[in-house]
C-alpha cells in the first residue's frame, strides 16, 4: 500500500510533468484515494504554473511550542476554573442558605474565596503575559498560524473547558435538585456559562482563522 | 477578538473578582484575626467541656469556684486543661466564667468576629452550647 510520501510524489511529479490538477484527482481516485487524501495532497503545493510545482508551507513542531502553548493553556484552565470557585465564594456568603449543613461542614466559603485570590493572583496575570506573548508571536510571524502544537493543544484546551463546563453545570445542577436556594443556583449556572463561553468564543475564533488561512 | 483586547478583558474581569473577594474576606489583618477568633472558640469549648465535666471520668456534682486549672483538675476526674487555655493568646487576658445557676454556667471570650467560625469544629453534645452573638459558650453539669 502506498504511503502518504508516494502519494505527495506522484502529485509532484504528475504536476511537473504538465498535467492538470483535475487529470491527477481523477487517477488518484480510480487508483482508491478518498476524496479528501487527494484534496490535502494537491493543497500542499501552490496553484501556480510555475514548474517545478512550488511546495506550500506545511504545520511544525518545536519544543518550545510545546512549552508556550502548554503553558499558556495550564495558566488558563486555573484562572477559568478558580474565577468560578470566586464567585461561588462570593455568592455563598452573600447569600447564606440557612438549610446549608453547618454542623460538619469543612468548606466555609471565606477558606475557598482565599485560596482562589491564591491560585488567580499566580495563574491570572501568567495567562495575560502569555495572550500577550503568543500574539505578537503571531502578529509577527504568519508561519506560527501553522503551529501543530498550538492547534492541538488549543482544541486541548476547548475540550477541558468543556469538561469543567459539563462538571460545574452538573454541580450546580445537583445542588439544585437538592434544595439549592433558586437565586444562588441561577447566578452559580450563568457564572458558570459566561466563563466557559468566553473561552469557547475567543480560542474557536482565533482556530477558526488559522484554518482559514491554511 | 484581538489577543491584547482579550488580555485586557481578562484583567480588568480578574482584578475586579480579586477586589470583590478582598473586600468580602478582608485581607491578611482579618485572617489573623479568624485564626486567633479560632484559637479563642477551641480554647472556651476545652474549657465549658471541663466544666460540664462532659469527657470526665466522673459525674461532678457542683461546678467549680473559679477557672483555674486546680480547681478544674479537682472538679472533673481525667480531664486536660493548660494555664494556656485559660487566657487569650492574643490579648492574654483571662476568659471570664459566670455560674448561671447551680448547674448552669457561662464561659466567655472576646471575639474579632464569632460569625465567621464554622459549628463543625465542634464536638457533638447536648452540655455545652455556643452562642456566636455573645462569645460564650454555655453549659451545664451532666
Amino acid at each position: 500500500m502506498a504511503t502518504r510520501d508516494a502519494l505527495s510524489r506522484f502529485v509532484h511529479d504528475a504536476l511537473a510533468a504538465g498535467r492538470t490538477r483535475d487529470e491527477v484527482r481523477s487517477q488518484l481516485s480510480a487508483a482508491g484515494w478518498s476524496e479528501r487524501e487527494v484534496a490535502d495532497a494537491l493543497r500542499s503545493f501552490a496553484v501556480t504554473a510555475f514548474v517545478p510545482p512550488v511546495p506550500r508551507p506545511v504545520p511544525h513542531v518545536t519544543a518550545r511550542d510545546v512549552f508556550l502553548y502548554a503553558l499558556l493553556f495550564t495558566a488558563l484552565t486555573l484562572t477559568a476554573s478558580y474565577l468560578i470557585v470566586l464567585v461561588n465564594g462570593i455568592i455563598d456568603t452573600f447569600l447564606p442558605d440557612p438549610a446549608d449543613n453547618r454542623t460538619y461542614s469543612v468548606n466555609r466559603p471565606r477558606e475557598r474565596i482565599r485560596w482562589a485570590i491564591s491560585m488567580l493572583a499566580v495563574s491570572g496575570p501568567l495567562y495575560v503575559w502569555l495572550t500577550l506573548h503568543t500574539g505578537r508571536r503571531l502578529a509577527s510571524d504568519a508561519g506560527e498560524q501553522r503551529s501543530l502544537v498550538r492547534r492541538w493543544l488549543t482544541y486541548l484546551a476547548l475540550f477541558v473547558a468543556a469538561i469543567i463546563f459539563l462538571g460545574d453545570i452538573s454541580y450546580v445542577i445537583y445542588h439544585f435538585l437538592s434544595g439549592e436556594m433558586a437565586l444562588r443556583f441561577l447566578l452559580k449556572a450563568l457564572t458558570v456559562a459566561t466563563v466557559t463561553a468566553g473561552v469557547f468564543a475567543f480560542y474557536s475564533g482565533s482556530l477558526r482563522e488559522a484554518e482559514v488561512d491554511a | 477578538m484581538t489577543h491584547r483586547s482579550v488580555a485586557l478583558v481578562v484583567s480588568a474581569v480578574l482584578a475586579a473578582a480579586v477586589l470583590a473577594g478582598i473586600l468580602t474576606v478582608g485581607g491578611p489583618g482579618t485572617g489573623r484575626k479568624e485564626r486567633f477568633d479560632q484559637s479563642r472558640h477551641d480554647e472556651i469549648l476545652r474549657l465549658a467541656q471541663a466544666v460540664s465535666c462532659s469527657n470526665g471520668r466522673f459525674a461532678a456534682e457542683a461546678l467549680p469556684d473559679a477557672l483555674t486549672v486546680a480547681a478544674l483538675r479537682e472538679h472533673c476526674d481525667g480531664i486536660f486543661v493548660r494555664e494556656t487555655d485559660l487566657t487569650d493568646d492574643e490579648t492574654g487576658a483571662p476568659y471570664t466564667y459566670r455560674r448561671l445557676s447551680g448547674t448552669k454556667f457561662e464561659i466567655c471570650a472576646e471575639f474579632f468576629d464569632a460569625r465567621t467560625i464554622p459549628v463543625g469544629y465542634e464536638t457533638p453534645t447536648d452540655l455545652v452550647d455556643f452562642d456566636s452573638e455573645t462569645g460564650c459558650f454555655v453549659g451545664r453539669l451532666e
